[in-house]
């Protein structure tokens, strides 16, 4: 086992310690990633940038061997290697770490980071183990991490160190860093980069996933760019400035993906003021009208989905305002905003919007119980004329409404999430992340359906990852980052280099705002 | 590669079987409890002549009251995803009380005195139950543990109430006449009293979870609270009713155990109300995971453990290796659930 793990971590003859090629990858027919490649050198930083769904976090999970490629060739050091699993990965010296780290929170940072290692033994010598630690934490320069500190009060940044140590102890020669800073302070990313560049001089090669530019120009060699799963260029960080960076990032031609719409928008139905909740939410406003769909826009993260469960009530609202119709609201939840009329498409379809284990009809049916019932009974000649208009205006295809709605492909099951959000009689739709899982095709027919609800003077905030989808359907944006409204886009302005200058705080002279 | 899409095939032809119909594999599956019932009956009416006769069919329905009343809310309890612990020591205090009140009271009189003795009996149930749906639906405590406490704490008050004594009812009273008669009286075809009061328990509750908002709501909170709850609905209202409805339907457990014997004692909270309750349901093919089960099913798994029981009596095995045995059956009756639902995902 170790000399098969020596024979590993020696560069290959090509310099590459990581060499993907073709690396193509579809979901359920829905390319994810399409003749994608990736070169990171020995003791190289490498930035791995690209809008949401770029392809970004598919391609790290097939160099990590959780997902398992259609075709393409993986070469570490030099030799092809096929990983079956995240187990091979790991024997292959990949190290993946996640933004939810895999520390055991309420075990030590000793027990954390030799949990591997220490697993199969009968009994465990404390004091070894711990002397071992601090080893391994002085070799890469945080000996004064107490290693008998519970992990889960350490400091985000020390439990990444933690991951990253405990990834060492298994021979990592490539460490793959997820969005590593998104909740770290400045203090701590500076020593999580102290950290890379301790570890970039010992020979590791590091993958670096980042959304801030500023941070990739800081501590990257070079940059490898994906668009809408496709490679577009690989290039060295001093041979680019950060707008040119960006325009690589999208620039991709808008097709007449979008169905046309034309409609009046009226007066203004709900208003959000200095909406602040919880850690992500510091300050959001905005307003939406009748007949006018209104983008939320931002990098995952930003805090577009907490201030939506804010307004309505679904998690505390510290502060601000809802004004619904000029009059002054405030929602305690889910109920009362179904109550007043406003519904709500939440993000993770399959644990929030829908129930997948019971039938279709019952399903459409959950968020109006009073509309088809008499005395609590139910009512099968007022529920089924509901179940079958809902099937037949949003055309959900399935084969019959007996069956679970787990029978459905992601698309249908979407369609049936929104139909009981409309069974409610609600005017003021909240969608987030409508098309988020589903295939292209899926995707026209909900925007479709989205363009019916307006037109009929529903008034709709839709939150999207996806700028092109922000651009295609919006009438209107507002951009948010780190949980404050930073910017407004009219519908002639919205443009996905003005999305993006907002979302990630890049003036148009490419220097952070 | 190969081998995977091999399995592909496979659940490709099972698939096709099924479409057109239910395939003998799934009615297995999902209906083996009908299957393990009627060979039950099968093995008990060849091993003893004794067992298709009137009497002891007569005997084993009315023995079965308490357990049918109080599956139908533990059903409920684990459709939600829940779990009660602590129906038999409801089911205890609720009995004492009904025997406490008409000997230490004095409601012995009969007539209305009766209908306030079941009042107290279905009053302290309901208390319980509103205690574990108060804790377990407001303040969002595992099911498990509240009602571990409360099966704990009701235990205590049973022995604290008695004194550890029987509470005997005077035979010669009017409320003793009252509970007894009903409990032992019969009706056309000599069906006792009892079992036609539970058949209708068990008949509405058939119809409040197929036809009733609540029902469903309760199926749904089970498949997946966070879903129903922003659909606009009041999860934790109903989640309370769930527990609330338990705690009744256990004290009325309860009175019908005091009416059985004339007496109640703080023993009735070690009977096996709650392991066989919920063995009858799990039997039944509901999920503890929640979101499924039946309520036709639960009367025939509690039938189920009650005849492996009857069937241990007509052979004449004592009543420890009885306990063994039918911890066995449930084991087994859950392994065989577990087996089938991994297989079909």
């Amino acid at each position: 086992m170790a000399e098969s793990r020596t024979t590993i971590n020696e560069p290959a003859e090509s310099g590459y310690r990581v060499d993907m090629r073709g690396i193509t990858k579809s979901f359920e027919g829905v390319k994810a990633l399409c003749d994608v490649q990736l070169q990171v050198k020995p003791g190289e930083i490498h930035a791995l940038v690209g809008e949401n769904g770029a392809g970004k976090s598919t391609l790290i999970r097939v160099l990590s061997g959780v997902h398992i490629p259609d075709s393409g060739e993986i070469r570490i050091n030099g030799r092809p290697v096929i990983l079956h699993g995240p187990k091979d990965g790991i024997m292959a010296g990949v190290s993946v770490i996640y933004q939810e780290f895999a520390l055991v929170q309420h075990l030590s940072v000793a027990e954390n980071i030799l949990l591997d290692e220490f697993r199969d033994r009968s009994f465990v010598n404390w004091k070894a183990m711990r002397r071992k630690a601090k080893e391994l934490l002085e070799n890469i320069g945080f000996g004064n991490i107490d290693v008998t500190a519970r992990v889960g009060d350490l400091t985000v940044a020390y439990q990444q160190v933690v991951e990253i140590c405990k990834a060492l102890t298994r021979n990592a020669s490539i460490l793959v860093l997820d969005e590593p800073t998104a909740v770290m302070t400045n203090r701590e990313v500076e020593q999580l980069f102290k950290l890379l560049l301790n570890l970039r001089e010992k020979g590791v090669s590091i993958i670096y996933v980042s959304h801030r530019l500023d941070e990739i120009f800081e501590i990257c060699d070079r940059i490898t760019v994906l668009k809408d799963g496709q490679y577009v260029t690989t290039v060295d960080k001093n041979a680019i400035d950060k707008n040119q960076l960006v325009s690589l990032m999208i620039g991709r031609d808008l097709s007449s993906f979008f169905p046309p719409r034309s409609c009046e928008i009226g007066e203004v139905v709900l208003t959000a003021e200095h909406i602040r909740a919880g850690n992500a939410v510091h300050d959001i406003s905005f307003e939406v009208r009748e007949g006018e769909i209104l983008g939320l826009s931002g990098l995952v993260g930003a805090g577009r989905t907490e201030c939506i469960r804010a307004i309505l009530g679904i998690d505390k609202l510290d502060g601000g305002s809802v004004t619904l119709c000029g009059r002054r609201i405030r929602i305690g939840s889910a109920k009362e905003a179904y109550k007043s009329g406003i519904g709500f498409l939440p993000e993770d379809r399959k644990n929030q919007g829908v129930l997948l284990r019971r039938p279709i009809y019952q399903n459409i049916t959950l968020s109006c119980q009073k509309a088809i019932s008499r005395f609590g009974w139910i009512q099968k000649k007022k529920e089924k004329p509901i179940v079958e208009k809902y099937i037949d205006e949003l055309a959900i295809k399935l084969a019959s409404p007996q069956n679970n709605v787990e029978s459905l492909s992601g698309g249908n099951q979407q369609k049936v999430a929104i139909a009981k959000m409309l069974a409610a009689d609600s005017r003021v739709l909240f969608l987030d992340e409508p098309t988020r899982g589903v295939d292209v095709g899926a995707k026209i027919e909900i925007f479709k359906i989205i363009n019916e609800l307006v037109s009929r003077k529903y008034a709709v905030v839709m939150v999207s990852s996806e700028m092109t989808e922000i651009i295609g359907m919006c009438d209107r944006a507002v951009v948010i980052r780190d949980g404050r409204s930073v910017g407004e886009l009219q519908k002639d302005e919205l443009t996905e280099l003005n999305i993006i200058h907002y979302a990630m705080g890049v003036k148009s002279n490419g220097t952070e705002e | 590669m190969e081998l995977k899409n091999r399995e592909k095939e496979a659940a490709a032809a099972k698939s096709a079987i099924s479409v057109r119909g239910m395939s003998l594999s799934t009615f297995l599956i999902r209906y083996n409890a009908i299957i393990i019932l009627v060979l039950l009956v099968v093995v008990a009416a060849s091993l003893s002549d004794l067992f298709l006769s009137r009497t002891n069919i007569f005997t084993l329905l009315r023995q079965q009251v308490p357990y049918l009343i109080i599956g139908m809310g533990m059903l409920m309890v684990v459709i939600t995803g829940g779990i009660d612990l602590s129906v038999s020591s409801i089911a205890a205090v609720s009995s004492i009380m009904v025997a406490y009140s008409m000997t230490k009271w004095g409601l012995a009189a009969g007539g209305a005195n009766t209908w306030a003795t079941i009042a107290i009996g279905v009053g302290i149930g309901a208390v319980f139950g509103a205690v574990n749906g108060f804790l377990v639906a407001k303040l969002r405590m595992p099911a498990f543990i509240v009602t571990l406490a409360t099966m704990y704490a009701g235990e205590g008050l049973a022995y604290i109430i008695t004194k550890g004594n029987t509470l005997m009812l005077d035979n010669k009273s009017g409320g003793y006449a009252d509970l007894v008669g009903f409990s032992t009286g019969t009706t056309i075809f000599g069906i006792p009293y009892a079992v036609i009061f539970a058949a209708v328990i068990v008949i509405i509750f058939y119809f409040v979870m197929k036809y009733t908002t609540f029902g469903r709501m309760v199926y749904a909170i089970g498949s997946n609270e966070s879903a129903v709850q922003l659909a606009g609905i009041n999860s934790k209202k109903h989640l309370f009713f769930v527990y609330l409805l338990s705690g009744i339907l256990c004290g009325i457990a309860g009175v019908i155990i005091t009416a059985r014997s004339g007496n109640a004692s703080a023993l009735t909270a070690g009977v096996d109300y709650n392991m066989s309750t919920i063995a009858g349901v799990v039997i039944g093919g509901a999920s503890l995971m929640g979101g499924e089960g039946k309520v036709v099913m639960t009367v025939i798994g509690v039938f189920i453990i009650a005849i492996i029981g009857n069937i241990m009596n007509l052979i004449n095995l004592a009543s420890y290796p009885q306990m063994v045995v039918k911890a066995a059956v449930i084991v087994l009756a859950v392994l065989l659930k577990s087996l089938s639902s991994k297989k079909h995902g």
